[in-house]
């Protein structure tokens, strides 16, 4: 911004046409400069933003309807529907943001060790984040196919019944816990002592999460983080849902189905984690290191005390965009499931687009897509407060 | 101080050496492993993909990865599959040698030459759009940029701020009513066919529903890539535009002759991610496009799932022909693919 200063500076004191007239000359040459790329801002990015509010106002189907008001967002924030695709939304973006940044900041402080061909690996490790969603979650889909997929065929080399993957609705806990024996289902423990016993943990790790907060720990966060969130959709079940046996204890069961989504997201997103962390990495000066070393500093000392808090921004950074993007998955649960089985991968997004394409509620879908907007906002808000503090720059 | 390359790592030991290659290793293995498994798939013959592995063992593993005969024809096949409507003419001239009828693998007819045909016509429009958006995008970007970083001028802050702020805005907010107004707009244009169809719709039909102009008009700008060029030219010195200036060079002359030759990284960086962007996208080409003959790549794959959803020897032909184009610009230009998203991820 400096030389910006200093040109108009030199612009004002230049010899003849008076420094008021180059600074409107240059005002209109700016303007023939970004003329172009502001009638495209304006029309389909800028304007559209209010036309949507607009349209959310409208009983709007293939042409405008009567004015509604607030009706559409009253009937989205009471639909069963709604609250369903927000579960399934958070559990794909508590599942899939995490376990992406966790595994890339791994890998990328593997490739940051002293190695041989680093930039062939980040080659390789990064293609999945160039190629054509579309094509990629073709492939994974046939990897997952119960019948003919190859992950059934390995399973079934070691003689393990088949799965079901991509048509699993049932929870991944559910399975577990009922392969195991225990009276759980959809997220609840079907037998009182049960749901009593896992009632009054919750309750004592949501105290002990309290008292981590109050200390400042991360772990306290997280934690804390989780039990809301059970909570919340264990409140959203038994007051909205009307869920048969439903009460406020439940636990996260993700389907199946999703957790193969965030699986194939996973491996897709990756590489753009791994690329962003070994380029924090690399600014890391090295002094740090030498410094630790000297001072008789483990390996995971090293990692837990240097490496982490110097990368935290590039985390915090990539935690924002990913957060951001995963709430906007659409292209691979469109090709991989679409939105099935019985809604188990039906996320917000999904559920805008069925909406707006399948069913032609325009207004409705519209009024779905501020909420979901609204949210997103919210979200990234939060993280920069909560977030954003513990951050070292 | 500049870390040395090589990196700084201490796992120095040598079974801690080995085990980091092989963990690299494997993890390079699990990446590639679905597009490894995409392409021996799409030479294996339709009985060996639904022959199921019947022992345990080695041999079962090596033979997933091994077609007892490479088909080469599944490539041809796929090239040919899809329906082709009595209506639709894939190549307009081309209708009459086509004529009415359904086309399937096992029934290539010869009269259709290989550009005639439905898979021929995706990749024709996936590229025309894409190659549009990329040289639109730059063009806009290019000189935006430039103003947003070398000019002094009134409410730039202002205009600035606005392009960022959409930025937050999500795709979904967005498309419903962008939709809306594909669908109204009316302008009075002349005509200009593209491959058989009016680059703008026709007068009278429902907006710019149904045409290249409703994929690539909306792209024409991006805030990414103005920011990206801004970020670069700021970092270009004042000095060269002074003395520029002396010899009475203008903005438009010194941009053109100073500064895009500097700042070749930057705007190929732009241009792949914008590329790729356009050549990858698949929402809004649905919502616009209700004609095959109009529908890009990427849309079209996701149709030909749907209608063949069972000859996965074709769908993976199919895909490795869609992904080809972008694999290849991906190991020519990888180093700005990879140093250019880095780089924009560390300041941003």
């Amino acid at each position: 911004m400096a030389h910006l200063k200093a040109a108009a500076f030199q612009g004002r004191v230049g010899p003849n046409p008076g420094p008021r007239r180059r600074y409107w000359k240059e005002t209109l040459v700016a303007y023939v400069f970004i003329l172009p790329a502001t009638i495209v801002m304006v029309t389909f990015h800028f304007f559209p933003i209010f036309y949507a509010f607009y349209i959310s106002l409208f009983n709007w189907g293939l042409i405008q309807g009567k004015f509604v008001g607030a009706d559409n967002y009253i009937r989205a924030v009471t639909a069963e529907e709604f609250w369903r695709a927000l579960n399934v939304t958070v559990y794909y973006v508590l599942g899939a943001v995490p376990l992406s940044l966790g595994i890339g900041l791994i890998v990328a402080y593997l490739l940051f060790q002293n190695i041989r061909g680093r930039s062939f690996f980040r080659t390789f490790y990064f293609m999945p984040y160039v190629m054509s969603l579309v094509a990629a979650a073709m492939v994974w889909r046939w990897l997952y196919h119960p019948n003919y997929g190859f992950f059934n065929d390995v399973l079934s080399l070691f003689s393990i019944e088949k799965w079901l993957w991509l048509d699993e609705s049932a929870g991944v806990l559910s399975l577990f816990l009922g392969y195991l024996g225990l009276p759980f289902k959809n997220g609840y423990f079907t037998n009182g002592a049960w749901t009593a016993v896992f009632t009054v943990i919750m309750a004592a790790l949501a105290v002990l999460c309290v008292a981590a907060v109050r200390r400042r720990s991360a772990l306290g966060i997280v934690g804390l983080l989780v039990v809301g969130i059970c909570f919340f959709f264990g409140a959203v079940d038994s007051f909205l849902l009307s869920t048969p046996g439903a009460s406020l204890a439940k636990v996260p069961d993700p389907s199946l189905a999703l957790v193969s989504v965030i699986i194939f997201a996973t491996w897709q997103h990756v590489g753009f984690d791994i690329v962003l962390f070994l380029a924090g990495l690399t600014a890391i000066s090295p002094e740090l290191y030498e410094a630790g070393r000297i001072d008789g500093a483990n390996e995971w000392q090293i990692f837990r005390h240097i490496t982490i808090p110097l990368v935290s921004p590039i985390t915090f950074f990539l935690m924002i965009i990913s957060t951001i993007g995963t709430f906007q998955a659409f292209n691979h649960i469109y090709i991989m499931t679409q939105g099935g089985p019985l809604g188990a991968t039906r996320t917000v997004t999904m559920f805008v687009f069925q909406n707006f394409y399948d069913f032609t509620r325009v207004g409705y879908a519209s009024a779905l897509a501020f909420i979901l907007f609204f949210i997103i906002l919210g979200l990234t808000i939060v993280q920069m407060r909560v977030v954003g503090r513990r951050v070292n720059y | 101080m500049k870390p040395k390359r090589g990196g700084q790592g201490s796992l120095t030991g040598r079974v801690a050496r080995g085990a980091l290659y092989a963990a690299l290793i494997i993890g390079l293995l699990v990446m590639m492993f679905p597009f490894i498994w995409m392409l021996v798939s799409s030479f294996k013959s339709f009985a060996e993909v639904v022959s199921r592995p019947s022992q345990p063992g080695l041999d079962a593993i090596i033979s997933m990865f091994s077609p007892k005969e490479w088909v080469i024809g599944n490539y041809q096949q796929a090239w040919y599959v899809g329906i082709i409507d009595t209506n639709v003419a894939v190549w307009p001239e081309h209708t009459a040698q086509i004529g009415p009828l359904v086309i399937k693998w096992y029934d290539i007819p010869s009269a259709v030459p290989w550009y005639a045909t439905i898979m021929a016509r995706y990749f024709i429009n996936s590229v025309f759009v894409s190659v549009t958006v990329l040289v639109g995008v730059l063009t806009t970007s290019v000189l935006a940029a430039y103003a947003f970083a070398r000019m002094d001028f009134f409410g730039k802050n202002m205009i600035f701020l606005m392009f960022l702020a959409t930025m937050m805005i999500p795709f979904e907010v967005t498309m419903i009513p962008n939709f809306v107004i594909i669908r109204n707009i009316q302008f009075n244009t002349p005509a200009l066919p593209i491959f058989g169809y009016d680059l703008f719709g026709e007068a009278g039909k429902a907006g710019w529903y149904n045409t290249y102009a409703a994929q690539i008009v909306p792209w024409l700008a991006s805030v990414f890539t103005i920011f990206m060029l801004r970020q670069y030219f700021l970092g270009i010195p004042q000095d060269f535009y002074d003395a520029a200036r002396i010899d009475g060079c203008g903005h438009l002359r010194y941009l053109v002759q100073i500064v895009l030759p500097l700042s070749r990284p930057a705007i190929i960086t732009g241009g792949l991610m914008t590329f790729l962007g356009s050549w990858n996208s698949l929402l809004w080409p649905i919502l616009v496009t209700g004609k095959a003959e109009l529908r890009p790549i990427q849309v079209g794959l996701s149709f030909f799932l749907a209608q063949e959803g069972s000859d996965y020897h074709l769908l993976m032909a199919a895909a490795t022909m869609t992904i080809l184009p972008i694999a290849i610009l991906y190991f020519f230009g990888q180093r700005y693919f990879i140093e250019g998203i880095a780089a924009s991820g560390v300041k941003g």
